[in-house]
C-alpha cells in the first residue's frame, strides 16, 4: 500500500456515495439533453438553464409575443416550464444557499474541536455542491443586473428616438399638404399658381413640441428641414416635388 | 530509502483519488454548468471555445484542490481523472451532435484530452506545492 493510501482520507461510505451521485448526475444530464430538449415546437428555443428562472420567464414572454404577432392566443406556461421555474427558484435561492450557510456555520463552530485534516464525507459533497451553486448564482447576479439594466435603458432610448422620429414624419406630411395646397391655389387666393415660389412656412407650423421646421423653396420643389428639439443632433430633410410626393428622405444623428 | 518511497508515491496510482477526481469534476464542474446553461448548448460552434475554457478552468481548480487535499504525492490521479472527464464530455455531449464532417477535427479532440491531462497534472502539482508550503509553515511556527 502506498504512502497516500495508508491512512484513510475518506469516510467509509464516501466512495460509493460519490460514485452513485456522479452516475445519477451524468444520467440526468445526458437524458435531459436528449429527451427533454429534443424537440420543442416553439418559436423561441428553450433556454437550457435551470438556475435562472427569469431566463425561462423571458423565453415564455417572447414566445407569447410572437404568438400574438402570428394571431395566435397567448399560452399558459406548460407544466414542465412551471416545474423548471420552481426548481430554479428552490435550487438557486433556497436549498443551496441554505445548505451552504448552515454547513459553513457548523464547520466554523466545530473548527476548534477537529484536530488535523478531516475525512471527506457525504456532507462535504453537499457543502461543496451547495457552495458552488450559491457562489455562482451570487456572482452572476451583479453582471446580469448591470447588463439587463443597460439593455433596458438602450431599448427605452431607442423607443423614445423612434417615437420622436415618427411624430416629426407625421408633421412633415401635414406640412407637405400645406405646401402643395399653396402650389395649387391661384395667386388671387394667396397661392403660387402652379409654382412653389413665394411659399412661406406659417408661424404656427414652424415649431411644434417635437421639432422646428424650415423650408427652402424653388419653383418645382420645396425642401423641408426638421430639427428635433429632444435630440439636438437629430434631423430630417425631405423634398416635396411637383406631385406632392415626398422624396429624398435624409435622416441625421440619432434618427439614422 | 526515503527517495525510493517518494518515487514510488509519485508513480503509483491511487485508484480512489482517481475516482474522486473524476466524480468531483462531474459533480462540481459539469453538473453546475449543466444547471447554469446546459451542456449541449455549449458544444455548438459558437459556444465550444467558451466551454473549453470553462471546462479547463474547472479541471484546474478541482485538480488543484485534489493535489492540496490528499496526503502524499497525488499528481497523476487528477491528470488521469481529467482525461477521463474530457473523454466523457466528448463522448456524451459532443459526439452525438456531430455529423461525418465534424470528425475531421478528430486530432483536435485528441489534443483536448491530452491537454486535460496536462492541466490536471499541472494544477495538482501546484496544489501539492501549496500543501507542502503550508506544512512547512506550520512546522516552522
Amino acid at each position: 500500500m502506498s504512502q497516500k493510501t495508508e491512512s484513510s482520507e475518506f469516510a467509509p461510505a464516501f466512495l460509493w456515495q460519490v460514485c452513485v451521485l456522479s452516475i445519477i448526475a451524468l444520467s440526468v444530464m445526458i437524458s435531459s439533453e436528449r429527451v427533454l430538449f429534443k424537440h420543442t415546437p416553439h418559436y423561441v428555443e428553450d433556454p437550457r438553464t435551470v438556475l435562472f428562472p427569469w431566463v425561462i420567464a423571458g423565453m415564455h414572454t417572447l414566445e407569447n409575443g410572437l404568438n400574438a404577432f402570428a394571431g395566435k392566443p397567448a399560452r399558459f406556461p406548460e407544466a414542465v416550464v412551471q416545474a423548471r421555474v420552481l426548481a430554479a427558484v428552490l435550487i438557486g435561492f433556497v436549498v443551496c444557499p441554505g445548505a451552504f450557510l448552515l454547513e459553513w456555520r457548523r464547520r466554523r463552530l466545530n473548527r476548534d474541536g477537529a484536530g488535523g485534516r478531516s475525512q471527506l464525507r457525504g456532507s462535504s459533497l453537499l457543502y461543496g455542491f451547495s457552495g458552488v451553486i450559491a457562489l455562482f448564482v451570487a456572482a452572476s447576479i451583479i453582471p446580469i443586473s448591470v447588463i439587463s439594466e443597460t439593455s433596458r435603458q438602450h431599448v427605452r432610448q431607442g423607443l423614445a428616438v423612434q417615437d420622436n422620429r415618427d411624430l416629426i414624419i407625421n408633421d412633415i406630411h401635414f406640412l407637405a399638404l400645406n405646401i402643395y395646397q399653396y402650389r395649387l391655389l391661384p395667386r388671387d387666393l394667396g397661392g403660387g399658381n402652379g409654382s412653389y415660389r413665394g411659399y412661406r412656412l406659417p408661424e404656427e407650423m414652424s415649431r411644434t413640441n417635437d421639432a422646428t421646421y424650415s423650408v427652402s423653396v424653388t419653383d418645382h420643389a420645396v425642401t423641408i428641414h426638421a430639427q428635433s428639439l429632444l435630440y439636438p443632433t437629430a434631423s430630417v430633410e425631405v423634398k416635396v416635388d411637383t406631385t406632392r410626393r415626398l422624396a429624398w428622405w435624409k435622416f441625421a444623428g440619432e434618427f439614422q | 530509502m526515503e527517495t525510493n518511497e517518494s518515487q514510488r508515491s509519485l508513480i503509483s496510482i491511487d485508484w480512489r483519488w482517481l475516482i474522486v477526481t473524476y466524480c468531483f469534476l462531474v459533480l462540481f464542474g459539469l453538473f453546475p454548468s449543466f444547471l447554469a446553461f446546459g451542456v449541449g448548448t455549449l458544444f455548438r460552434p459558437l459556444g465550444f471555445w467558451w466551454f473549453t475554457l470553462w471546462a479547463g478552468g474547472g479541471v484546474a481548480i478541482i485538480s488543484g484542490y485534489i493535489g492540496y487535499r490528499s496526503r502524499g504525492v497525488t499528481i497523476l490521479e487528477p491528470g488521469f481523472g481529467s482525461m477521463l472527464y474530457a473523454v466523457t464530455l466528448l463522448a456524451a455531449f459532443e459526439v452525438p451532435w456531430k455529423n461525418a464532417e465534424g470528425y475531421r477535427f478528430i486530432m483536435f479532440r485528441i489534443a483536448l484530452v491530452a491537454f486535460a491531462f496536462v492541466i490536471g497534472c499541472g494544477a495538482a502539482a501546484v496544489g501539492e506545492w501549496l500543501r507542502m508550503r503550508k506544512e512547512k509553515k506550520d512546522l516552522g511556527s
